[in-house]
């Protein structure tokens, strides 16, 4: 059976409060990286400012101030999501570590979300890498249907961050996507990303963007697994979305993501029309008929069995995956809130739909900022003629301007709960529920966090990069430097060479001191 | 609640069974819906409790990464 490899990249949100008052982060997080540096059993990053770990993973810190934590490569979806948890634990005791250098009382937050709701329209990855044989050119076709539709249980759930009410979306960070394909990633970002990075030897690397920082094992484990596995039957040349393909991929996700019925169809080439759930169950049939074959990994027939799982519990409808999936839990937890704070969760669809037609009306962009209602509908209105026509529409359906304001005053409530829902920590609210034994999210072999942060997996070239950061991170002397591809020591001249993702034996080679420099 | 309402019209759509008394597959699921909700609802109050979402919203202001 084929071995494959992928990881995963977290970029975290981290905010810092005194009492109530936020406080300026940057400095927080530079303390947190100088205590990781200080603290955990680490090599140098050779290509950043960032360090390797025991576990084989990098930590470092990207660009906008987000802390990542990149997994080291997996072998399988178990140990995938196993070293994304590792990651958030690591976090969670750097933060401990960092209250004990702090002001009293100063809060630090440390977030798995990737939309910012402020008015600045900011986004962070969390991405995918999967290693592959096929030609770049051949894998958006493939590809690209499945990333759009395996949002119905690989989307983070949240609210549309460019709207200026309040509109539940499967998936915020799919308001960012702005093409299909696009070799950008910070801006005019693509469904498809066309970054061939290989960062190894023989191989190419897929770079997914468009996904999210999910908190349930069973979302993160059919999403790593699903999208392995596709991979695998395109390399092995059976074109698994060759039948699925998407009329306008970027519409298309518009749609699922706004899709809370999971019912609406999409259009494909041609004339024929499938919902998400269709276009997953293609796939998963393909991969079902496939899994035993020689190019498939030995767990295909395990994650075809999970996928089927949540496929027929989203076929049932958001509710059956609460608990389960990300997104269904959310809903239903705001659905709940918003009826303890008396606000008519159906009625939301209709004032977000007023409040759309006001902001385009008055020219206001689409920035997800506050709504300036008063001055839109108060007596010096600059549309009299639409708000007119508006109260007179509220009359007749017997609503009134306050609902809105209410829901407008409840919006950084929602906002709040939503980011909060990600925190790492007691104050997660998904941890809480999951302490509380609410849910039903786990997937049986996604065990040992604690171990996973001190070792690496057990197969591929992590097992030895961990190896050789355990042995020699406290030899301050070496002048160890360590990258994805080699480890180094400028003070001894040696070179271990990792480009074989495969690679099982640490081969060291001679390395003059004065190619340092060329080595990374 | 709301939320297990939609989930009986669903069923109902689908076929299912609609009737919350006659399934016990439904009343498992209403009941640990209930419990996921309690636990969201009691999660959410902690979560909040002496929070100001304003300026909780103020210090999580990021820059754009990747």
């Amino acid at each position: 059976m084929a071995e494959r490899l992928l990881g995963v990249e977290t970029e975290y949100a981290i905010s810092a409060m005194q009492g109530r008052e936020p406080v300026e982060r940057v400095p927080v997080i530079r303390r947190l990286m100088e205590l990781a540096h200080a603290t955990l059993p680490n090599v140098q990053d050779g290509s950043s400012s960032g360090l390797f770990l025991e576990n084989g993973a990098r930590l470092y810190l990207d660009c906008g101030m987000h802390v990542e934590f990149s997994t080291p490569e997996c072998a399988n979806p178990w140990d995938a999501v196993r070293y994304v948890e590792a990651g958030h634990q690591t976090m969670l005791r750097l933060l401990e570590r960092l209250a004990g250098h702090c002001a009293p009382g100063l809060e630090v937050n440390c977030f798995r979300v990737n939309v910012d709701y402020g008015d600045n329209g900011a986004t962070w990855g969390c991405h995918e890498s999967y290693m592959h044989r096929l030609s770049p050119s051949s894998m958006p076709q493939q590809l690209i249907p499945h990333l759009v539709t395996r949002v119905v249980y690989a989307g983070a759930g949240g609210f549309h961050p460019f709207s200026s009410g309040l509109e539940f979306t499967l998936s915020p960070r799919a308001a960012h996507m702005e093409r299909a394909i696009s070799s950008d990633s910070t801006n005019e970002r693509g469904i498809f990303h066309t970054k061939d990075e290989p960062l190894c030897a023989g191989y190419h690397r897929l770079h997914v963007l468009c996904g999210e920082s999910l908190c349930s094992q069973l979302a993160m484990f059919v999403k790593f697994g699903a999208t392995s596995l596709i991979v695998a039957m395109a390399e092995a040349g059976l074109a698994p979305g060759n039948a699925v393909q998407l009329d306008s991929p970027l519409d298309a996700l518009r749609t699922v993501a706004g899709d809370l019925t999971l019912k609406r169809p999409l259009d494909l080439k041609g004339s024929a029309r499938r919902t998400a759930i269709q276009i997953q169950r293609h796939y998963l049939e393909m991969a079902e008929a496939h899994r035993s074959d020689s190019f498939m990994p030995l767990w295909a027939p395990e994650v075809c069995k999970q996928w089927r799982r949540v496929l027929d519990l989203l076929d049932r409808g958001p509710a059956a995956a609460a608990g389960a999936l990300d997104w269904p839990t959310k809903l239903g937890l705001y659905m709940s809130h918003a009826e303890r704070r008396v606000l008519n969760w159906n009625h939301l669809r209709f004032w977000n739909a007023l409040l759309e037609r006001m902001r385009k009306a008055i020219g206001l962009t689409a920035d997800g900022g506050r709504f300036p209602l008063e001055q839109v509908i108060g007596p010096g209105t600059p549309i009299p003629d639409l708000v007119k026509r508006l109260s007179a529409l509220l009359s007749r359906r017997g609503l009134e301007w306050n609902e809105l304001r209410k829901m407008l005053a409840l919006r950084p409530e929602f906002f709040e709960i939503d980011m909060r829902f990600g925190q790492l920590g007691p104050r997660g609210l998904f941890s809480m529920m999951d302490e509380a034994g609410a849910l039903d999210h786990r997937v049986s072999g996604i065990d040992n966090i604690e171990h996973a942060m001190r070792n690496p997996p057990a197969t591929g070239r992590a097992r030895l990069r961990g190896a050789v950061v355990k042995r020699v991170a406290g030899d301050g002397h070496g002048g160890w430097c360590c990258t994805w591809q080699r480890i180094y020591s400028q003070r001894y001249g040696r070179l271990l060479d990792l480009s074989d993702p495969f690679a099982k034996e640490e081969l060291w080679q001679d390395a003059p001191v004065e190619e340092s420099a060329s080595v990374f | 609640m709301r939320f297990l309402q939609r989930f009986n019209t669903e069923q109902r759509q689908c076929g299912g069974d609609p009737d919350p008394g006659s399934g016990g597959l439904l009343q498992q699921i209403r009941a640990e819906g209930d419990r996921l909700l309690a636990a969201g609802d009691e999660a959410i109050q902690r979560a909040l409790a002496g929070s100001n979402s304003e300026a909780f919203l103020r210090a999580g202001r990021q820059q754009g990464g990747e």
